[in-house]
């Protein structure tokens, strides 16, 4: 079987939203899919329908050979069977429970000695050990990040769905735990699924990237490249490239002109690349709409075409 | 003071309140969690005692449970007595009659327990049992002993149904409401007036504790 995740589903909310998505994620080597899109867009709703807590309308959801929904045969099986590691947005952690309670709860199968052993483990791996005994209330937003995450992967799930995974945080606490999440969905090598709306986190963390708009798949590609090459203007809306600008049509194979360098220096332009062969102008935050001097007065180009 | 009264009351409300932790916690736990369209029509019937008439609700339990109804022949059948004026038949409808009070409670509870958290639990692996005991019913401790302690309360204070399901015989189902009725129409006030303080006095010690329990410190002083 397909080392791999495909997902083909569709959920209707009658007057909200229609979700229409498929999806490949491989499983082996694991990689870091980034849904990527505005609030209200339904990828959580996306994530939701892997975890098993929603049922599309149709379609179907395998996993590693695994059919964990298939709308035909009327298969839908529970979140309990799918061995998921899910992080929540507000992390969810039980209240009652201390620390290390919260993360043994998800390995009620195992033997208690091997059970203290892997809560220890996964603690000293998060860096919480010495907390964990205390409750939820009276960590920080950044350690109960760290606790939440810690109780996801205890149990050595098969796949990791985390649902904005930063968003609880400070700016400066997100920015140093950015880093270490990569780093550590690296080291787990468990495929991931990362709900976002923040496009550093999607750089920082993704291997590969979906944009969502409306329920719709609108772009699918690495990070670099979506960022870098945003499909068209409802992309370039959600992944919230803020400067457009406008320029003059400049013919196939030419460098820059002189006189948009300073445009350029400001958009981080790549000099080498040539205006009609990759049509957006465009840096991290930027993009260009070009003007043909014989056609309508501003065109929207596409980068795919051209 | 007619102490076998008291003994079948207590008999009956703690037999009562046992069997609605039995019985409630599974209805409450649908009231609350299920997504039927139609849930509200259970959830009527499970309210109606709360504003049906005792005798009302008493003459029904007596048809339901009387020689002649299938369920009150199958019982007969097998105990070799009908269940009308036997401490059971009491009992049944005494179930019945204080369902709503710990009902409704525990499923304000459960309604209480943030749905995330339960999600959280079933994506750990835990069933919906595990779910329930470990994680929701910890969480609405407090409204299941509401609920317990309402009900335990009510089926004390129970007349009408008991006078309709359970008649008036000495040592079965003979309550302590129905005592302090016989006293009045006796014109022994002296006997009614020591059986109504005590029930007066064990029921008010009840609400206490319960409003106690659910008391939120500094709700009224807020403290630092």
């Amino acid at each position: 079987m397909a080392a791999e995740m495909t997902v083909d589903i569709r959920k209707c909310f009658p007057g909200r939203l229609t979700l229409d998505v498929q999806l490949v994620l491989p499983v082996a080597p694991p990689s870091v899919l980034i849904l990527f899109g505005p609030s209200g867009s339904g990828k959580t709703t996306i994530l939701r329908c892997l975890a098993g807590l929603e049922r599309p309308d149709h379609g179907h959801i395998h996993f590693n050979g695994e059919t964990w929904f298939d709308g035909r045969a009327g298969v839908h099986t529970t979140p309990q069977a799918r061995c998921l590691g899910c992080m929540f947005q507000d992390y969810a952690l039980f209240p009652g429970k201390t620390v290390a309670e919260n993360v043994a709860y998800g390995l009620a199968d195992l033997p208690a000695g091997e059970r203290a052993k892997r809560v220890k483990e996964t603690l000293e791996l998060l860096k919480v050990q010495s907390m964990e005994a205390l409750k939820p209330a009276q960590l920080s937003g950044g350690q109960q990040q760290r606790v939440a995450l810690a109780r996801a992967i205890a149990r050595r799930p098969h796949l990791l769905l985390l649902d904005e995974p930063l968003s609880a945080l400070d700016a400066p606490t997100r920015a140093r735990v950015q880093g270490e999440l990569r780093h550590l969905l690296k080291q787990l090598a468990i495929p991931s699924v990362v709900v976002t709306h923040d496009w550093g986190e999607a750089l920082a963390l993704g291997d590969r990237m979906v944009v969502i708009g409306d329920g719709q798949m609108l772009q699918a590609g690495t990070p670099q490249e979506v960022f870098n090459r945003p499909k068209d203007a409802e992309v370039v809306r959600i992944v919230g490239i803020e400067m457009r600008w406008r320029g003059a049509y400049v013919s196939r194979g030419m460098d820059l002109p002189q006189w948009m360098w300073p445009v350029s220096r400001c958009m981080h332009w790549r000099k080498s690349v040539s205006v009609p062969t990759c049509s957006c102008v465009f840096a991290r935050r930027t993009w260009c709409w070009l003007v043909t001097a014989a056609g309508p007065p501003v065109r929207e180009i596409n980068c795919g075409g051209a | 003071m007619n102490w076998i009264a008291i003994g079948v009351t207590f008999k009956l409300a703690t037999l009562t309140a046992c069997a609605l932790v039995v019985l409630g916690l599974p209805i409450a736990y649908w009231v609350s969690f299920s997504r039927w369209r139609w849930k509200f029509l259970v959830e009527s019937v499970v309210a109606l005692p709360l504003v049906l008439p005792p005798t009302v609700l008493g003459f029904y339990i007596l048809v339901a449970i009387g020689p002649d109804s299938p369920f009150g022949r199958l019982y007969a059948n097998l105990a070799g007595h009908p269940l009308p004026f036997t401490f059971e038949g009491l009992l049944i409808a005494s179930i019945l009659y204080s369902l709503p009070f710990a009902v409704q409670p525990f499923a304000a509870a459960f309604d209480q327990v943030d749905r995330r958290l339960i999600e959280a639990s079933w994506t750990l692996g835990a069933s919906r049992l595990r779910t329930f005991v470990e994680l929701i019913l910890p969480m609405s401790a407090a409204g299941v002993v509401t609920g317990v302690v309402l009900s335990f309360a009510h089926t004390l204070g129970e007349f009408g149904v008991v006078l309709m399901v359970g008649g008036n015989i000495e040592g079965v189902t003979r309550t302590v409401s129905i005592d302090i009725y016989d006293e009045v129409q006796a014109l022994n006030y002296a006997g009614a007036a020591q059986t109504a303080v005590f029930l007066l006095v064990v029921s008010y010690g009840i609400l206490l504790s319960v409003y106690a329990m659910n008391r939120k410190v500094g709700a009224v002083w807020p403290q630092k």
